[in-house]
């Protein structure tokens, strides 16, 4: 029975790969004046030169850090959309400090845990909202990721812009603080990686991790085998809060040396697709996010070279997104594997199950 | 004419909210609400170039809007995908499918810019105002805003009073009884989306179509967020939805006003109805709190 | 002449049910059921919690659809795909928690559905003259225009007869109607239904509660695990009767041996609390010894399922003592009792009693998380929870895959051993167990019992909360009944205690009465 629904599972899948590269297609024929061209560059633009390749591993590294952040509150049950905000308040905060010390050998390790308290910091409170007033996630998270932005903004704008700026841009920081590549492979991208191994053996190994994952399944089996329910929200919330703050670091000192209005805009729900690709599993988010990551910057450079939008990918992501997320809830509903899908806030079609007292 | 710019800016928002409302009552936060708006000023300025004019414009704006409502809606009440999800998704196939139909449009036309002037609606043109104090913001407002201002009484009314308004506020109140009483939840959840798409669509037409005469991506700028705000802050209620919609429209204004006039930062006014929101969720938190404290003892 | 009773005797059938049946699962929730309701009169359908009565009230409502059986309205078989249909077959149903939108005045929610409009508008007058003149005839007052969420618990539930009524409803469906109300709102709403019976209304009564059916019905079904076990006309038949059908002879092995009980492992002392949908606990002195079973009982929300949530620590106390081996609790909540070896099998199974979508061996440590055998540097031991796991897989008998198989995907048996495995094998000194057993079959009943009486002889503690008298007869050394929020009754489970006994302790009777 089980192999049924993974082939039908698996059917659906590929139905739906295809369809989204139709869809590709189609976009492209529309706009591009060289549409066999268009599709090599999206499809092997990523890896057709040194540099490319080193855009796509650093792209790919920040979306790591954000996906893991993401799988890691998802998987508690908590519907946080707030990893956008939680990235400009870090890099904010590991901008100032790196600026603040100028050249120093403790820029760098002070910038960054600024950025992760930061992120924490800025997680924090919608994980108390959350906890102790019961205030929707989802809304609070949204809200406070626009408050960064404009927050990220006004900073930059009234104290950190440099004498004759044309557009609102910080000073660069001091090159000690600059992440080292190797080749192509930036650092951050090892560090990437590591954020995701060590979230995954967060929530799988460790025992913190255990009664995130309890809470997440169900909060009164949580409250009857004693833990802190609230609190472990809470903990939820600050821990991807910092994991997301890294990435705020990570796009500062590896990708833009300094603080741009504007960098990183839309990171935070790229994360999501790269934590729903992975089936909210942090270890998994190294893969979804190279592969997200190539095609996203076959879309930058089709741009360049082809004079096509890059925006044809973000419909994909669109596409992906609903797909995804259709299958997953499907899969999940029809077989009784464990929820890896997105964490249930409100389904269509519950009002008859309500109705029912189904008793013995 | 800061009156003026205040009823011009706060028409999108209070149209978006509006149907923000719908969807909100009806248990859906509608973050799709962003992207359908984006679709409807971007239809209405590439049909309003047309021959069918900027009515045509219009009317293919609310389409537009009603197109991604349907995405979402049978993304979330047909393939079963969360509607946090599905919103985002709705905001990213607006946001990329614009700029890419942008392109092509530009293409065509041999040009290579980033927007796209529309032949915007004509003015409802009152110049017997233009001297009278403080109606003269009325002399010079586009038909959607007049619109708005004469239809929101009748949206309050009829949804108090009239069949969908109801069951719209059932469904999200108490969806089983809903079903007890032989309504089907997801048919009134399909129609609140709906409608909400119609209304983003319009309020879309807006800033394409009368407040600015050109599509520039990502030209809503987060007013359907906005507009999600308003409803929480109104207290989920349609008065004090319109009042707060245009309380962050009277911002916009300030801003606007800010940004010509003066060197003060605008960002943080920018911020303010977010800020204003999550405070009052947190007070809204806070109250039922303290009243089931208070119930228990 | 006749009297009006003979006359409802031999007035038509409107409502027949035949052969209904019904399985969730393994779970055969109604065994072939049949009843039929008069023209006028007031039919209730007694039985304990989980007897099967609200399975067979959804399948009526159309809310759920029978595996078999036929349901005939005035001797025409229907279907019920959905509520719509009942309603439209003149079916009204009042659901024991009122399936109003607290948001809409009563009016609205009186006529949501069924609205009359003009130009597109709700035309509220037509309506008010209608509920008006229903209100006049139930002689009820409602405040129309008043919000749900504004109006007491006896006028939202006369908003919902109204609701029914307006709809057209010849046949009311009243579901544990008495469940949430006060003594004198309990006879408002008796007034209201025999007025409604004068005017031709028949009504369906959902009731565990004895008294309910003598003042009120004409005919009473009693229903037991999920069958029709008897039929009776009201006042042709005793309250001890019909205990002795709702509760039945013993279809539970005896499992009960004389123990002789160690000391006093928990105490309560004065012990008060509160539940939003249960009595207070006012006044509460207890005391469990050690190597002993107690049975707590009492009618469905009268107090002693909110005792065991507290003896567990997973709700508050609010006032009194609690003291375990003699040394006074202060701060008392769940990780605190855990520490104190209190172990907890809560009722909702499937929610608080397991994580469903983890795996088994997850599950089963999720208790013991300090344990250094199974964390080592606040990392999990994965090797020895899974050999943990397979051994208490092997030990409790849990039908599985393995111990990686997600607990949610296992039978209620075996969902159920997996907790138990889990709570009982930390040698726990004081085990708070509730409804171990609601849903099960009868191979799984026995294996749970045997290891509650295994924990027992190991010298815990083991407070036994169910609602099946049998179960409690059977298994337990000790009684405890509770009403209204206060124990009336604290008995040892000898050869003079039955189920008779019990039910009219339950009911209110002094001990000298019941025995």
């Amino acid at each position: 029975m089980s192999t049924v629904l993974d082939w039908r599972f698996a059917a659906r899948l590929a139905a739906g790969v295809v369809g989204a590269g139709l869809l590709v297609l189609a976009l492209l024929a529309l706009t591009s004046d060289n549409v066999p061209a268009s599709v090599d560059g999206l499809l092997t633009g990523a890896v057709s030169s040194d540099g490319r390749m080193a855009q796509w591993l650093s792209y790919s590294s920040y979306l790591m850090f954000v996906g893991a952040s993401v799988c890691l509150v998802f998987r508690v049950g908590m519907f946080s959309i707030g990893a956008e905000g939680q990235v400009f308040v870090a890099a904010l905060a590991a901008g100032g400090v790196a600026l603040a010390l100028g050249p120093s050998g403790f820029a760098l390790p002070l910038a960054v845990l600024a950025a992760v308290a930061g992120g924490a910091a800025w997680a924090l409170l919608p994980g108390l909202m959350k906890a102790y007033l019961n205030a929707d996630e989802i809304v609070t998270t949204l809200m406070l990721n626009f408050v960064a932005t404009f927050a990220f903004a006004f900073v930059i704008k009234e104290a950190l812009l440099p004498d004759g700026a044309g557009f609102p841009v910080s000073d660069y920081f001091d090159q000690g603080t600059w992440l080292p590549s190797w080749g192509t492979i930036p650092s951050s991208l090892v560090f990437a990686i590591l954020s995701c191994v060590g979230v995954s053996l967060l929530l799988n190994r460790s025992r913190l991790g255990f009664r995130l994952r309890m809470v997440g399944d169900s909060r009164p089996f949580a409250r009857a085998n004693g833990y802190p329910v609230r609190r472990l929200i809470c903990v939820a919330f600050v821990v991807s809060g910092a994991v997301a703050g890294l990435t705020g670091a990570a796009i500062a000192f590896g990708g833009t040396h300094r603080l741009i209005v504007g960098m990183g805009a839309g990171i935070g729900f790229e994360g999501i697709l790269v934590a729903l690709l992975a089936v909210n599993r942090p270890g998994l988010v190294p893969l979804t996010a190279l592969a997200y990551g190539y095609l996203r910057t076959g879309g930058e450079i089709i741009q360049i070279t082809g004079n096509v939008p890059r925006d044809v990918v973000v419909v994909l992501q669109g596409v992906l997104i609903i797909g995804l997320a259709a299958l997953l809830r499907r899969r999940d509903a029809r077989s009784r594997t464990p929820a890896v899908a997105a964490p249930a806030t409100e389904q269509p079609g519950t009002a008859q199950g309500d109705v029912m007292e189904v008793t013995r | 004419m800061y009156l003026a710019s205040v009823l011009e800016l706060a028409t999108p928002l209070v149209l978006a909210a509006l149907g923000c409302l719908l969807t909100v009552r009806a248990g859906v936060d509608n973050i799709g609400i962003e992207g359908m708006m984006l679709g409807g000023a971007f239809a209405g300025a590439a049909v309003s170039t047309t021959v069918f004019g900027p009515w045509g414009g219009l009317a293919v704006a609310a389409a537009a809007g009603l197109a991604l409502a349907l995405v979402l809606a049978w993304s979330h009440l047909s393939l079963g995908a969360d509607f946090v999800l599905a919103g985002i998704a709705v905001n990213l196939l607006a946001a990329g499918g614009t700029v890419t139909l942008l392109f092509a449009i530009n293409k065509s036309k041999g040009q290579g810019a980033d927007d796209l002037a529309s032949d915007p609606l004509p003015t409802v043109n009152l110049s017997f105002l233009d001297d009278v104090p403080v109606l003269n913001a009325l002399a010079d407002q586009s038909p959607i805003t007049w619109a708005t201002i004469l239809l929101a009484p009748v949206f309050v009314y009829l949804y108090f009073h009239s069949k969908p308004g109801i069951w719209i506020r059932a469904v999200g109140g108490n969806a089983p009884a809903v079903v007890e009483a032989g309504i089907s939840p997801t048919r009134v959840k399909w129609l609140a989306m709906s409608l909400s798409g119609v209304f983003a669509g319009i309020a879309g037409a807006q800033l394409s179509l009368a407040t600015t005469h050109t599509f520039v991506r990502d030209m809503t700028q987060g007013r359907g967020f906005i507009a999600l705000a308003a409803v929480y802050l109104g207290l989920r209620h349609p008065v004090g939805t319109i009042i707060a919609a245009t309380a962050f429209g009277a911002c916009q204004a300030l801003s606007t006003l800010l940004q010509v006039r003066t060197t003060i930062p605008t960002d943080p006014l920018a911020a303010f109805p977010y800020v204003v929101t999550v405070i009052a969720l947190g007070v809204a938190g806070l109250r039922s709190l303290r009243r089931r404290s208070l119930a228990a003892a | 002449m006749t009297r009006p009773d003979d006359m409802r005797a031999q007035a038509p059938v409107v409502l027949e049910l035949r052969d209904v049946d019904k399985h969730f699962g393994p779970v055969h929730a109604n065994r072939s059921v049949s009843l039929s309701l008069r023209r006028g009169s007031v039919h209730a359908i007694l039985g304990e919690n989980g007897a099967g009565k609200s399975t067979l009230m959804n399948i009526l409502f159309g809310v759920l659809t029978p595996d078999s059986g036929e349901i005939r309205i005035h001797g025409e078989p229907r279907t019920f795909a959905a509520p719509k249909d009942a309603i439209a077959a003149g079916i009204g149903m009042v659901f024991q928690h009122f399936g109003l939108v607290p948001e809409l005045s009563a009016l609205d929610n009186i006529s949501l559905g069924a609205e009359q409009t003009s130009w597109g508008v709700v035309d509220r007058d037509v309506a008010r003259a209608k509920v008006e003149d229903l209100c006049r005839e139930l002689q009820v007052e409602i405040p129309l225009e008043r919000r749900v969420s504004a109006l007491t618990v006896s006028q939202q539930q006369r908003v919902e007869i109204l609701k029914a009524l307006y709809r057209g409803a010849q046949i009311l469906i009243l579901d544990e109607p008495t469940a949430l109300l006060a003594p004198q709102e309990r006879e408002g709403l008796f007034d209201a239904v025999k007025r409604l019976q004068r005017t031709g209304v028949s009504v369906l009564f959902i009731t565990h509660k004895l008294d309910e059916v003598e003042l009120l019905a004409d005919d009473v079904t009693v229903i037991r695990h999920g069958a029709v076990v008897a039929e009776h006309r009201v006042g042709t038949v005793t309250q001890a009767e019909l205990v002795a059908d709702m509760v039945g002879s013993s279809t539970v092995a005896l499992s009960r041996t004389e123990r002789v009980p160690l000391g006093v492992a928990m105490a309560v002392r004065d012990l008060s609390a509160v539940h939003p949908t249960s009595s207070s606990l006012r006044g509460v002195s207890l005391e469990l010894r050690s190597g002993e079973i107690t049975g707590v009982v009492g009618i469905d929300g009268h107090g002693h399922q909110l005792l065991c949530e507290v003896l567990a620590g997973v709700r508050p106390p609010a006032g009194g003592e609690l003291s375990l081996f003699g040394a006074r609790q202060r701060r008392w909540g769940r990780a605190r009792a855990m520490a104190s070896d209190v172990a907890f099998v809560p009722e909702d199974r499937l929610s608080a009693g397991v994580a469903k979508h983890l795996s088994i061996a997850e599950n089963l440590v999720a208790n013991r998380l300090g344990d250094p055998r199974f964390t080592r540097f606040r990392f999990m031991r994965r090797q020895a929870v899974r050999r943990h796991a397979r051994e208490l897989i092997e030990q409790f008998d849990v039908r599985c895959r393995d111990e990686l198989q997600p607990v949610g995907s296992l039978s209620g048996g075996n969902v159920q051993k997996v907790v138990l495995a889990r709570e009982l094998s930390t040698s726990p000194r004081v085990v708070v167990v509730c409804e171990p057993t609601r849903g099960l079959d009868v191979a799984a009943i026995a294996s749970v019992h045997s290891r509650l009486a295994a924990a027992a002889d190991a010298g815990a503690a083991v407070v036994l909360q169910s609602s099946d008298l049998d179960e409690v007869l059977a298994v337990v050394n000790r009684i405890v009944v509770f009403r209204e929020g206060e124990v009336v009754a604290d008995v040892p489970n000898g050869d003079d205690v039955d189920a008779k006994v019990l039910g009219a302790l339950m009911l209110g009777a002094r001990l000298a009465e019941a025995a």
